[in-house]
């Protein structure tokens, strides 16, 4: 701090002390500084000003109207203070405690202040709750008041996740949920890939994490794909539809087809064999 | 003219509702609290200081305390109404004319007297009212009712520095504007 600046706090520090000396008497108008001096006189005035009402002065009908007006009001005083209740002693006996005949103007900035805070404490409030973390019975009230406007929270002991899980697909789950992915209408190859269940969005959330396809993650959980004897029956009739139409077509191309199927097909195969024995005759016939 | 010795066995009296000491105590202060709030309220003052008077009973009967504690005590309520007083103003439609319009029609006692007495009168207040409100505030509450700064900065509900502040202000800005109109200590004094 340079001195310049110090010597100017240190006499703004000894103006402060005259004045309170001058306000509260101790400092004479001699001792008080130069400029100051006519300030000590006006002080000087109201310290003197009459006792009595200033201003006052008779009325119309020669009565002093202050010194009236004080006449009453120490009647007053006196009337109350003989009508008053035992004294019980205030521990600060000066400082009254203020009741304000007007109410206090509102201050803007402490109403939105206030409307801040309320509005800061009802949102941590609701986000705890949503969060359910809220005591019982406040997450409860929570609960049931939100729900009136359409505001799902849940109730105390509920989890806080509202969302459906889906099974778990390392159990036993998988097996049916693969039976269903490609059961009914969905698609045989790719399953019911477009259905927004959340069981089976898994799954193929599932089965590209372990970067198969959902039939090829399902693959040993599900029968093993098993030679269609449908197909082989209907090519069947087809051949012998054909054989029926077109005699002396070969036989031996469907034979080999049943041959090459398993046993599952063999009783309908034998019948097309007979089919075929039937039209061998033919065929050598011809 | 302060009770000394007598204050205790006056406000004993006035407690149970002596009229005789009821008087006394309104007496030694109605002057300095009079004078404190028309001041600071160009009208009205005399109905604020009959209510500052009703609200000292009201409340006395739970004072203890020395002389300087039941001035100061009254102050404080008188402070509050003047509070109050302030707060009415601002809400209501109609702007009163000030007394001192009316004065001038109203009967008159001793004319010289009146005049030689109002000039100084007149001219203190007129300079105590030029100043900003907080600092009239200070300057008054220590001239009339004689309470230190801290005590000022009680009542007010500021810090005792900042009533320290308040009053070199204002005696700053008094002596600042009697230069700016060339009144002089001697002038004052002749008054």
């Amino acid at each position: 701090m340079d001195s310049s600046r110090r010597r100017g706090l240190q006499s703004r520090s000894s103006d402060r002390e005259a004045a309170d000396g001058l306000l509260s008497g101790t400092l004479g108008a001699q001792d008080a500084p130069a400029e100051w001096r006519p300030v000590t006189e006006l002080l000087t005035v109201l310290r003197t000003l009459p006792a009595t009402t200033p201003g006052g002065r008779a009325d119309a009908t020669g009565v002093d109207s202050s010194a009236e007006r004080g006449r009453r009001t120490v009647q007053a005083m006196a009337a109350i203070l003989a009508e008053a209740p035992a004294p019980r002693a205030w521990r600060r006996h000066w400082r009254v405690p203020f009741r304000p005949s007007v109410p206090r103007p509102l201050n803007v900035f402490r109403v939105r202040l206030v409307t801040a805070l309320v509005a800061a404490t009802l949102a941590f409030m609701v986000g705890l709750a949503s969060a359910g973390r809220l005591p019982g019975p406040a997450q409860n009230a929570i609960s049931v008041a939100l729900s009136k406007f359409g505001i799902t929270i849940p109730r105390s002991g509920q989890s806080g996740q509202t969302t459906p899980v889906g099974p778990i697909l390392s159990g036993p789950e998988k097996k049916g949920l693969c039976n269903a992915f490609f059961a009914g209408k969905g698609n045989a190859e790719s399953g019911k890939v477009d259905s927004n269940s959340v069981a089976f969005t898994n799954l193929q959330n599932a089965a590209a994490k372990a970067g198969q396809t959902v039939k090829e993650f399902c693959a040993d959980v599900l029968p093993a794909p098993t030679p269609t004897p449908t197909q082989g029956h209907q090519k069947t009739d087809k051949g012998a539809k054909s054989n029926n139409g077109k005699p002396g077509s070969s036989d031996h191309g469907n034979g080999s087809d049943h041959g090459s199927h398993g046993h599952g097909s063999d009783g309908e195969g034998q019948g097309s064999n007979s089919k075929g024995q039937d039209s061998n005759p033919q065929g050598s016939g011809s | 003219m302060a009770l000394g010795q007598n204050f205790a066995r006056v406000l004993l009296a006035a407690k149970t509702g002596e009229e005789w000491a009821v008087s006394k105590l309104y007496q030694d202060l109605s002057g300095p609290v009079l004078n404190y709030l028309k001041i600071q309220s160009s009208d009205e003052w005399e109905d604020l200081a009959s209510e500052t008077w009703i609200d000292v009973a009201r409340a006395l009967p739970r004072f203890e305390g020395a002389e300087d504690d039941f001035r100061r005590f009254v102050f404080a309520i008188a402070h509050r109404r003047l509070i109050d007083y302030r707060r009415k103003l601002r809400r209501r439609k109609t702007h009163p004319v000030p007394s001192e319009l009316i004065e001038p029609y109203l009967p008159s006692g001793d004319v010289e007297e009146e005049a030689l007495n109002g000039i100084a009168r007149k001219e203190a207040m007129a300079r105590i009212r030029a100043l900003p409100p907080d600092q009239a505030e200070v300057l008054l509450l220590r001239v009339f009712a004689g309470l230190s700064a801290t005590e000022v900065a009680r009542l007010l509900g500021k810090r005792p520095v900042t009533v320290r502040v308040l009053q070199h202000r204002a005696l700053t800005r008094l002596a600042a504007d009697l230069a700016e109109f060339h009144v002089t200590p001697e002038q004052l004094r002749a008054i």
